[in-house]
């Protein structure tokens, strides 16, 4: 029995961990184990029941090639990636929603606290209590606003990981874009209304400059904030949930092409730290020199264009291209 | 014993049809199919968990973690109604291909 443990143990060595094939290994195993105890009670010798076994077990790259793992991709140990699984994209996918929501929830709710201090101040002519209730109002509103950016920050660095190469497996792939596909109608239909609603936000203004009284137009403005906010939380949340699918797909690599694609973000990575702690830095102090010692400031700037253009030259240079 | 080469494009077919009988899983199924050949046919346990992820990924099956039993928690299978359409697709294709390879390769002159 030990053989046939060690035997399946070897054979699965180079396969990258996950529940997937943690339970494939563990079915195969277990099927293995029944084959050569029904064998024994044949009456077939030990030697022989674990031949037999071993031999029916079959060939590892043909299960392999069809999971969407191939030979090439399980070299080389060194570079180390991440296989994501479907819990985890989900998690993620989820995550991005939420956020989404709470991050455009929190726009809206600091638009409405001014929304509140405009309309106060509008209808009791600018009485000092009720500008104090209007800030009052401002403040907490405010203060539920940040409160959700705040977290969902922190939140979101936790999420940073599907931000560089990973491995998605072929089946998650195409999971992914068929719900994709599937929200792209609700998606374009969310910035129709978001857009909408934006451009009617515009309508309380006019309609309060036409009465044109101090308190219309306060009125009107903060009509228009509440209004606009809505569509912006329509944004942001459809913006959120679309870019989740979006991330995921651009950065989930085969395992086929994992390797070359981390090689690449490491060398991608060294061009950015050089342009941001090396170059950049020097550009500046170049400008500085120049100016003070020459008096340049009518054309120094020019640097800075020049800069700018090299900048996409060097990353161009030093970032291999996508394969 | 018989090539498996032959055999290949039926794998998924046979599992199918035994599944089209009811829900089973990997050791259970693989025995069936080297009872019912009298021995002839052993599928190998890679060609049959092949077959198992290209069924699931085209929808013909699902899969669920079963009871546990003797200590063994069993990854079981079921047929899908997309998995009994195909098989039946597949069933009349057979039958046909029966009787062209009978007839080229059958060895007797009708």
């Amino acid at each position: 029995m030990n053989i046939i443990n060690d035997y399946v143990d070897q054979m699965f060595k180079t396969v990258p961990i996950t529940k997937e094939t943690q339970q494939l290994k563990t079915d195969i195993l277990a099927n293995m184990e029944d084959k050569y105890l029904a064998l024994k009670e044949e009456g077939v010798s030990e030697h022989e029941a674990i031949g037999i076994v071993i031999a029916e077990f079959g060939n590892i790259e043909e299960l392999l090639e069809e999971m969407g793992f191939s030979k090439e991709s399980r070299v080389d140990e060194s570079i180390h990636y991440h296989v994501a699984e479907t819990e985890e994209l989900e998690g993620y996918i989820e995550a991005k929603r939420k956020s989404g929501l709470n991050i455009g929830l929190g726009v809206l709710s600091i638009l409405i606290g001014i929304a509140g201090l405009l309309i106060t101040m509008a209808w009791s002519n600018f009485a000092r209590a009720s500008i104090y209730i209007g800030l009052i109002v401002l403040l907490a509103f405010a203060v539920i606003g940040i409160g959700l950016f705040i977290i969902e920050g922190m939140k979101l660095q936790e999420l940073n990981g599907y931000h560089s190469p990973f491995v998605l497996l072929p089946s998650d792939r195409d999971w992914l874009e068929e719900v994709k596909q599937n929200y792209k109608r609700s998606f374009t239909f969310s910035i129709v209304v978001g857009v909408s609603l934006c451009l009617l936000s515009l309508t309380p203004l006019f309609l309060s400059l036409l009465i044109s009284q101090t308190y219309s137009v306060l009125t009107g403005v903060a009509l228009m904030l509440v209004l606009a906010g809505l569509g912006i939380v329509l944004f942001i949340y459809s913006g959120n949930y679309w870019n989740a699918f979006t991330v995921l797909l651009t950065n989930g690599k085969s395992m086929d092409a994992i390797e070359g694609e981390v090689k690449r973000e490491i060398q991608k990575k060294k061009a950015n730290h050089f342009i941001d702690e090396i170059y950049w830095p020097i550009l500046i102090a170049l400008y500085f020199i120049l100016s003070f010692w020459q008096g340049g400031w009518g054309w120094t700037w020019l640097i800075f264009v020049l800069g700018g253009v090299l900048e996409e030259a060097i990353l161009a240079i030093f970032t291999p291209k996508e394969q | 014993m018989i090539s498996s080469d032959t055999i290949r494009g039926y794998n998924d077919t046979f599992l199918l049809s035994l599944l089209n009988e009811g829900d089973s899983y990997g050791y259970a199924l693989s025995k069936e199919i080297k009872d019912r050949t009298d021995g002839l046919y052993a599928i190998k346990e890679t060609t049959l968990y092949s077959a198992f992820t290209r069924l699931k990924k085209n929808g013909y099956i699902e899969a669920y973690p079963g009871d546990v039993t003797q200590g063994k928690k069993r990854t079981y299978y079921r047929i899908t109604a997309d998995g009994k359409e195909y098989l039946k697709e597949k069933q009349k294709e057979w039958n046909i291909t029966k009787r062209v390879v009978d007839q080229l390769v059958g060895g007797e002159k009708k």
